[in-house]
């Protein structure tokens, strides 16, 4: 099937998402005084798209809810039931959120179902949400997408540009070119190269994040030494992924959980990351090695979420920029 | 002198073996080399309230703090978690910040300090810091608890305002026991209300208001609002004020018999 991009009036916009409303749910980009949170479209809700770069939560908010139920189960003398959870197979149209989110749930993909056993949940939810991203106003002085070499198409179904007086549509995905079969034809191709460059160019960070970091160096822990052990980081990020499963009254549910919390990873018997800087290290390492050594790309998206909220200014892209340098000046690899 | 040339010294007699100071972005440092000592600044970025770090570091050092936070470290010394001969304290004058705090600050000039940088300033017309709460106090009881209800909702359990805050020092936070499970791990209207009114409680007359919970929190929630409540409580019935005095007792390591004790019946 050829893909072709569309072009959408502005002033047509919300006859576009009422008719999206037909089959399916549709979340949209809401001011709530200062934040930004996807909800879903009801009367009186006017959608922002022109909000400062990240919305509040993490798009994987709504692919990995902070809480979700497993199961539920009764406990009977010598029996357990086991009362499967019913799956939300909601059609869901999610328009309006950032490129580097969209590409941040590609990332998420890869563990969740590249690897066996597929998560079901994760999967259908997946399968079942069309994403239209919007290329950002403006960035801001944290970001640093383009420092990881991805397209700004990625993980997106169709991307909305916006010109004066229409949005232009790059439809990426058939299920995308669905969606906008009755629109007019975009005839001028380069103007969302343009668009693109022109938004890439403002993005003053740039860095190379092919250094080696090497685990032994004794730089984590200076580098660290401010980590307080919040897990803002962890819990905006729209690529960190790890939950805690826990039991409570007769469900069983998993939940967000972080690597900067000091229980994370603590045993009956044993705690292998005592110390803060060791967990920080294990966050940027997993971020920038091990995932790529496994999945072969990084698990960052260049958002700078962690570095706009950090409460005590840690800057993700200095912790990289020093330990590779700085590693490669020592030759230790790790 | 600069906070630069004091910080040097103490490094160079080797009084200390830190420095917790800002740099020029107004973003925390650790200075352990004299020759880095020039990096030490303070400015109007300078929004941290350094103290938290002095439970967690376990080394002689000094710290840059703000009149504001000297409160805290005047009380961690007060609950016996620091020793004033342990820390140098470094006082800077502060003509108040961009924060909502600053417009009620009743302390521009540092006191309890052994150093202290910048000139004198002058007393400032200021609001009455009490005014928010009460007039948050004229709604009614079902009105507050869903104002805060809807508040706490947005909670996503990062656990920010207690990693910044000073006097969160315990080592096992009771939302981090799992046997038994006090709080629900996972984050829901009723376990985020207990989570902040567990927290807001356990720092009754301890919380100097340094406001660093809701400067750090991602999700807006008006935290500061429930700590002025409890600490007008604690002034109105023990005419006490967390961080003023190094010799008082906070009122809940005491007991004097004119105390406040309706509750008792």
């Amino acid at each position: 099937m050829n893909l072709s991009d569309k072009l959408l009036n502005k002033e047509k916009l919300n006859d576009f998402i009422k008719a999206l409303k037909k089959d399916f749910s549709v979340l949209l980009p809401v001011k709530d005084g200062n934040l930004i949170f996807f909800k879903g479209l009801k009367d009186g809700i006017k959608p922002c798209f022109d909000y400062s770069i990240a919305s509040s939560h993490p798009l994987k908010s709504i692919f990995l809810p902070q809480r979700e139920e497993l199961f539920r189960f009764k406990i009977k003398k010598n029996e357990i039931e086991i009362l499967e959870s019913s799956m939300n197979d909601e059609k869901r149209i999610i328009i309006g959120c950032r490129p580097c989110e969209a590409k941040g749930l590609t990332i998420i993909d890869k563990p969740f179902l590249e690897w066996q056993p597929r998560d079901e949940a994760y999967l259908k939810r997946r399968e079942n949400t069309i994403i239209i991203s919007i290329l950002c106003p403006e960035p801001e002085d944290t970001c640093f997408c383009t420092s990881l070499g991805y397209n700004l198409e990625d993980g997106s179904d169709i991307l909305m540009i916006e010109l004066s007086g229409c949005y232009y549509l790059e439809v990426l995905t058939e299920r995308g070119e669905n969606l906008v079969k009755d629109l007019p034809l975009a005839e001028d191709k380069k103007i969302k190269e343009k668009e693109k460059e022109i938004l890439t160019s403002k993005i003053k960070r740039h860095i190379s994040i092919n250094s080696p970091i090497a685990f032994d160096n004794p730089l984590w822990k200076e580098i660290s030494q401010k980590c307080l052990g919040c897990g803002i980081c962890t819990y905006l990020c729209p690529t960190c992924y790890c939950f805690d499963i826990a039991d409570e009254k007769n469900s069983r549910f998993r939940c967000w959980d972080s690597c900067s919390f000091s229980y994370f990873t603590k045993m009956a018997a044993h705690q292998p990351r005592p110390e803060q800087f060791q967990r920080y290290r294990n966050r940027i390492m997993h971020k920038f090695s091990y995932f790529k050594e496994r999945f072969n790309e990084f698990a960052c998206v260049g958002c700078g979420r962690c570095i706009r909220h950090c409460p005590v200014s840690m800057d993700i892209m200095e912790v990289i920029e020093k330990s590779g340098v700085r590693s490669q000046e020592s030759g230790v690899k790790g | 002198m600069e906070i630069s040339e004091i910080a040097s010294e103490l490094l160079e007699k080797g009084e200390v073996s830190l420095i917790i100071g800002y740099d020029k972005k107004g973003y925390p440092c650790f200075i352990k080399d004299k020759e880095e000592t020039k990096r030490l600044v303070f400015n109007e970025g300078c929004f941290n309230n350094l103290s938290v770090y002095l439970t967690r570091i376990k080394e002689k050092c000094a710290i840059v703090a703000k009149p504001c936070d000297v409160k805290s470290i005047i009380g961690l010394i007060q609950e016996n978690q620091i020793k004033r001969e342990d820390v140098v304290i470094i006082g800077v004058t502060c003509p108040g910040l961009n924060l909502k705090k600053c417009l009620s600050c009743d302390c521009q000039n540092p006191s309890f300090c052994d150093y202290t940088i910048g000139e004198k300033i002058g007393e400032k017309e200021k609001m009455d810091k009490f005014a928010e709460i009460i007039e948050f106090e004229k709604k009614n009881p079902r009105e507050r608890w869903n104002y805060f209800k809807n508040e706490f909702s947005r909670c996503i359990r990062c656990y920010a305002c207690r990693q910044v805050c000073p006097l969160c020092y315990c080592e096992t936070c009771i939302v981090d026991v799992s046997i038994p499970q006090w709080i629900s791990k996972a984050n829901s209207s009723s376990s985020n209300f207990i989570f902040h009114i567990t927290r807001a409680l356990h720092l009754a007359g301890r919380c100097v208001g340094c406001g660093e919970c809701e400067r750090v929190c991602p999700m807006n929630i008006p935290l500061s609002l429930l700590n002025l409540k409890i600490e007008k409580d604690v002034f109105e019935l023990f005419d006490y004020t967390p961080g003023k005095d190094v010799d008082l007792k906070p009122p809940f390591q005491t007991f004097k018999k004119g105390d406040y004790n309706e509750f008792i019946g």
